[in-house]
């Protein structure tokens, strides 16, 4: 990965984060409310009401583990996970234990810390 | 309250302080605890002086990001940084408020401080130790990247708080508070603390931030608040309520536990 696309990721994850259909939703409501008052409507109950009930429908996914969006989503982020500590790791032995565990993932390693590149544990402590 | 949008003829600079002062100070109390973890643990494993020196240059890093971007935005009109604010803490928000939530009903497990602290004890014991004398350029680059990326989420929240109210200084004065609270019990404590709520910190700190959001960008795009600034406490409620309710609705049979 380049340092632009590193650059943009960090940044990406930073703002917003695991949960993109909750950014556009609010992204969408905010866009709606411009709208709304463009056109002399004073929407001002929109944004609450609306960003609530995003916040219910994101965590009613989030507690459904069979929900068929966030299972690929799981299965497409722990891919760029275990392909991201394949990078990050530098012997073959290593390559193959991440590819049996990519749950695990001990993909902070020291040559990605010291090299100074953003670990997996640093995607991690921006998800808490 | 529906109707035609009036003039506006105030600022979001006439909102209480308080706010500003307890959502930076919480905010940087939650981050500062996790740092601290990271710092003690390679501090006690590996030494302290490369440990310090990684902090001392994040700090400066971080201050130098404040100070170039901190008069950058408030030079920003009124309107304009009203919208960008308020989207990017609306963002923001939900992140911290969306995963307070998950872990509060137990969907998500809670972050464990005295774990954190053993999974980077072990990393620091297995790295190369360098000749004596010389920089562990290890234990620097842990705490540098540590405090940095904490203290980027802090930075954030005072910038776009403080130049929205026009007071970066005030919020930057919250988040020096904030840390050194938390190291002066560390330095007490001597361990990690992990015995402070984190998740209902970062609950609240959510909560506060996703409600200024939604002010602020309400404002920037011409919303008239029923009541003016006294909207945001209603607001602060209305999200706290509805968030307490999404809890109760979420919690699963089992919790989920680190």
């Amino acid at each position: 990965m380049s340092y632009v696309r590193r650059f943009a990721h960090f940044w990406w994850e930073f703002i917003v984060g695991d949960n993109l259909p909750l950014a556009l939703g609010a992204g969408a409501t905010i866009a709606l409310t411009a709208l709304l008052v463009d056109k002399g409507v004073n929407a001002w109950w929109l944004l609450p009401t609306g960003i609530l009930a995003l916040l219910a429908i994101s965590v009613a996914r989030a507690a459904d583990p069979d929900n068929p969006l966030d299972t690929f989503l799981r299965r497409r982020r722990a891919e760029e996970m275990q392909h991201a500590a394949g990078d990050a790791v530098h012997t073959k032995d290593e390559r193959a234990m991440l590819s049996f565990a990519p749950e695990s993932l001990a993909a902070d390693t020291r040559m990605a810390r010291l090299a100074g590149e953003a670990s997996m544990r640093d995607v991690e402590r921006l998800g808490d | 309250m529906l109707g035609v949008r009036p003039v506006r003829d105030r600022g979001a600079e006439n909102v209480s302080p308080a706010y500003l002062i307890l959502a930076t100070f919480l905010a940087c109390a939650v981050e500062a605890v996790e740092a601290l973890t990271i710092v003690l643990a390679v501090g006690t494993t590996r030494g302290w002086r490369s440990t310090l020196y990684g902090v001392g240059a994040a700090g400066v890093v971080l201050a130098a990001v404040t100070a170039i971007l901190g008069p950058a935005l408030t030079s920003i009109p009124i309107e304009s940084l009203q919208i960008l604010v308020g989207t990017l803490l609306v963002l923001f928000g939900l992140q911290w408020l969306y995963k307070a939530i998950l872990r509060a009903a137990g969907v998500k497990a809670k972050r464990d401080e005295t774990a954190a602290y053993s999974r980077e004890v072990e990393d620091a014991e297995r790295a190369d130790r360098p000749s004596s004398g010389k920089i562990d350029w290890y234990s620097f680059t842990i705490s540098f990247k540590g405090v940095l990326l904490e203290g980027l989420e802090v930075v954030f929240i005072v910038l776009t708080f403080g130049a929205a109210q026009n007071r970066v200084w005030l919020a930057a004065l919250a988040a020096v508070a904030a840390v050194a609270v938390v190291v002066a019990i560390g330095l007490v404590v001597r361990a990690p603390l992990a015995r402070v709520p984190e998740n209902a910190l970062k609950f609240a700190v959510g909560i506060l931030l996703t409600s200024f959001g939604i002010f602020w960008v309400g404002e920037g795009v011409g919303v008239d608040w029923p009541g003016g600034d006294a909207s945001l406490p209603a607001i602060i409620a209305f999200l706290l309520l509805g968030s307490a309710a999404i809890v109760l609705t979420a919690k699963p049979d089992e919790e989920v536990t680190a």
